[in-house]
């Protein structure tokens, strides 16, 4: 008894227990016809966090609720995909698994090697091998020519140049001399930014873009410099509305969806009747037909909780999407040395905008691009990269408190 | 580093304004156009619903059944038991071609939608049963409907009887009509008829009323006073260098012979001595131009002008044409106004909603408004019994009651006028009002819509019908 209420009491992970209580009893009650396995899976699920939540502590590994909030929303996401379809859920939990597995192996990958802000040419390199090899061998689904196949599963190469995409550009705001000049730098970023086009992934290409602009303007001396980036990227996007047909039907169903809605606008028109068919409190877990929308499980899992959970549930969603953010920005906030400094940054931004984007496209405020919901999409791929960010976060928020005076407001 | 960190706080300000758009934008949405989206027919929610639902019963007001859902093992189908005879007014409800009539007014009534919480949806998630829709009961006669519609059969035009006294709907056909339990056969050459076979003429038709429009002239002329009724018909008038004529000259005239024979020329005169405001604004008063009161969408008549209208058009208005167009139901509304003392009932055809296990979830109460005073209306009221006792309406006679009534003959486009009747019985004690339109019938009101407004009437006044 002592031992419960000094483990679980007052721990903020009290609230992760509480909410995979509710979740999976209710998954248990209303959606499986009273499925052990559910239980099986939360429990496992539930464990595998508190176990992980207990090293961070015990290690002393830095900020503590990174791994709480990201674990939630993993919750989430797992407990939707089961409700989606429980084999989405069950291979969900083992991604998360190994996920968990790798956040602390980056956790210490990159505490103990020092080398990290010298190997901006491995970065570049690993980025344009990374994108020969999804030209060369990748398979195209739902238009976007970005995945791999190996043996039976699905790789996203673009989850991995993400962070080579990072670390390249910290690298460079750390040593700007490596390149020959800006120049050169420029015409790196850019090129991924049109390898990704060419893969017809505009989300990504908007992603890297919006990464990539928020750190220069952060660092750029040359204010004729930025703005010329900011008119580079208009022209691109004028240009690829004029020349690449989807990128305009993708403009065109965001302006109407309701034009065509038995064809083009029928991914938006569905998502929107989902969250409008959940009003402000939801249908409720497991009373709702999220069914109809494609792509639920990935791309549009926010509108199936909006229709199941509410727009209330949404926005509780995105608030902790923000909490996470916050946590990011503090970090980056206390770190001093640039190129740590910008890979907390990077890691940041790719996590807010990358939620804003594909948030925005399904609730049509922006026009709808295919990006993972981050942690909450199904996807070994994304929920792995997104992992190892954070686990690489969580060596920064290490290394901002060492030298630093922190009072953490919670007794160890 | 300082001003990096400077810098920083713009992009922390930039995603804060990021997710708050996107918090923003999902209550927007939701309060103000979720309700529409949702209603979308691509909705396939709606459908899900739909199926998940035993549509409830329609009744007439003594419980005889007009539309209903049949269930058997795997499906359920709509079925109209007396298919075209209701065809507008009951309407249809179907998965492809969208609802009408009753069926679309009281959809949410017959889906019992509203009245399921998340409650109500998880214990008939556990019983498994499927959702019962509630029970609507009309205000319409089925003994009436019946008769109406035989006699409007072969004809086209529209038939609308109300009870004056509430409002309530008694019979409403319109032809040429169709037949709902065979909408998918039939749907290809129903859209493309040019008769318009889908349209509810009683409530939507738009037609000239033609000489009935002459006792809401009188109405004007009794409200004014000032102007001398007497008139010496000579067969026709001169306005503005346009001559207006009659049938015949009809010799002296008061205002009451000048109704019973419906004398175009003093109503002309009349009108011109009133001027354009008296004429328009008791026409106002009348609901010209004005959406009618009631529970059910009635198109909205017309009357295009304003108080400095030409006096040849002014002098048209006196007689029912011009611009003026009107819904049959309007005009049986009219005739209920001067049966029930000058106040207009709200037309309504719903009388209650009943829940499937028989408990009354909604029953609207009348609603009325006067429109003209009593003296008003008692006089006009008299000028009517004069039409059908020795004036027009002959033909309205139904022996041992008493009946009030104007005949029309309306000019239209096409050539063949349109014969109206208006009018009520007993006018002693007015129990039913009607109006009776065929359309291009190239007959007088007298000669062809006074008979079949008679018939109902009779129909409606036997011992035990309206009781």
């Amino acid at each position: 008894m002592f031992l419960f209420r000094k483990l679980v009491l007052g721990r903020p992970i009290t609230i992760l227990i509480f909410i995979n209580l509710m979740f999976f009893g209710l998954l248990f009650l209303m959606v499986g016809p009273y499925d052990r396995s559910i239980l099986v899976a939360g429990v496992l699920l539930t464990l595998l966090m508190v176990v992980c939540y207990y090293l961070i502590i015990k290690l002393d590994m830095g900020d503590q609720y990174i791994f709480l909030i990201i674990s939630i929303l993993t919750s989430l996401g797992v407990a939707m995909l089961y409700r989606l379809n429980p084999v989405y859920g069950f291979r969900q939990i083992t991604w998360f698994g190994i996920a968990a597995v790798l956040y602390f192996m980056a956790y210490f990958l990159f505490r103990w090697i020092k080398l990290w802000d010298k190997g901006i040419y491995v970065y570049i390199a690993g980025s344009i091998l990374l994108f020969v090899v999804t030209f060369a061998f990748g398979t195209t689904v739902k238009g976007a020519t970005n995945w791999i196949r190996i043996g039976s599963f699905n790789f996203q190469p673009a989850e991995a140049i993400k962070l080579f995409f990072i670390f390249m550009l910290a690298a460079y705001f750390k040593y700007p001399e490596k390149l020959k000049n800006t120049y050169v730098f420029l015409g790196i970023v850019y090129l991924h930014i049109i390898l990704l086009t060419l893969q017809r992934d505009m989300g990504m290409a908007m992603l890297f873009f919006g990464v990539f602009i928020s750190i220069y303007y952060i660092y750029q001396t040359d204010i004729k410099l930025f703005l010329y980036n900011i008119a580079a990227a208009v022209t691109i996007g004028t240009f690829s509305y004029f020349t690449m047909n989807h990128v305009r039907v993708r403009f065109d169903t965001w302006l109407n969806p309701w034009k065509d809605i038995a064809g083009r606008g029928y991914q938006i028109t569905q998502s929107l009747f989902a969250i409008a068919a959940g009003g402000f409190f939801g249908s409720g877990l497991g009373l709702g037909t999220p069914g109809y929308i494609p792509e639920v499980h990935t791309d549009f899992i926010f509108s199936a909780i909006c229709e199941e959970l509410g727009i209330f549930g949404g926005i509780a969603v995105v608030l902790l999407y923000f909490i996470m953010i916050y946590r990011g920005f503090k970090i980056t906030l206390m770190i001093n040395e640039p190129f740590t400094k910008v890979v907390a940054l990077g890691i940041t931004l790719t996590y807010s905008y990358q939620t804003f984007i594909i948030i925005g496209g399904v609730i049509k405020l922006i026009p709808l691009t295919g990006v993972t919901l981050p942690f909450v999409s199904y996807g070994g791929s994304s929920l792995i990269s997104a992992f190892v960010a954070f686990g690489i976060l969580q060596a920064l928020s290490k290394k901002s408190l060492e030298g630093e005076e922190f009072v953490e407001l919670e007794q160890r | 580093m300082n001003s990096d960190n400077k810098k920083m706080i713009h992009l922390i300000v930039l995603s804060c304004v990021l997710f708050l758009s996107i918090i923003g934008y999902l209550t927007y949405f939701q309060i103000f156009m979720a309700a529409g989206v949702s209603q979308n027919n691509y909705n396939r929610r709606l459908w899900q619903r739909e199926e998940n639902t035993v549509r409830g019963t329609i009744y007439d007001r003594n419980g005889v059944v007009l539309a209903e859902t049949l269930v058997t093992e795997d499906s359920m189908t709509r079925s109209y038991p007396f298919n075209s005879m209701y065809s507008h007014i009951v309407g249809y409800s179907h998965r492809q071609y969208g609802r009408t009539g009753a069926e679309s007014y009281f959809n949410s009534d017959l889906m019992a939608i509203g009245n399921d919480s998340t409650v109500a949806r998880l214990m008939e998630r556990i019983t498994g049963g499927p959702i019962r829709g509630n029970h609507v009961y009309l205000t319409l006669h089925h003994q009436l409907q019946q008769t109406a519609e035989r006699l409007l059969r072969g004809k086209k035009g529209a038939i609308v009887a109300i009870d004056p006294r509430s409002g309530e709907i008694l019979a409403m056909v319109s032809k040429p009509d169709f037949n709902p339990n065979k909408l998918s056969a039939d749907w290809d050459k129903l859209v493309v008829n040019e008769e318009s076979p889908l349209l509810n003429r009683g409530l939507a038709g738009m037609y000239p009323p033609g000489s009935t429009f002459k006792v809401i002239m009188s109405a004007a002329v009794l409200a004014n006073g000032g102007i001398d009724t007497n008139y010496n018909c000579t067969g026709s008038l001169v306005v503005d260098g346009y001559t207006l004529s009659d049938l015949k000259a009809h010799g002296y005239l008061d205002l009451r012979s000048s109704l019973a024979v419906s004398c175009n020329t003093n109503f002309a005169r009349m009108a011109l001595e009133l001027g354009g405001e008296a004429v328009l604004s008791m026409a106002k008063d009348f609901y010209f131009g004005k959406s009618l009161p009631g529970d059910i969408p009635i198109q909205t008549s017309r009357i295009p002008y304003n108080r400095n209208i030409e006096p040849t058009e002014l002098a048209a208005v006196a007689i029912g044409q011009g611009k003026l167009l009107v819904t049959p139901i309007q005009m049986a509304v009219v005739a209920g106004i001067f049966a029930n003392d000058g106040i207009m009932m709200s037309p309504r055809i719903l009388k209650e909603v009943q829940s499937p296990e028989g408990k009354q979830l909604k029953s609207l109460a009348a609603e009325g408004n006067r429109i003209i005073s009593p003296d008003i209306a008692n006089e006009v009221k008299a000028m009517m019994e004069a039409v059908v006792t020795e004036g027009t309406g002959k033909n309205a006679r139904i022996s041992g009651v008493r009946v009030a009534g104007k005949t029309g003959t309306a000019e239209n486009a096409t050539g063949e006028s349109h014969a109206w009747f208006i009018g009520f019985a007993p006018a002693d004690a007015p129990k039913i009002a009607v109006a009776v339109i065929l359309e291009t019938e190239g007959r007088s009101g007298g000669v062809a819509a006074a008979p079949v407004a008679r018939e109902l009437m009779t129909q409606a006044l036997k011992r035990g019908v309206l009781d």
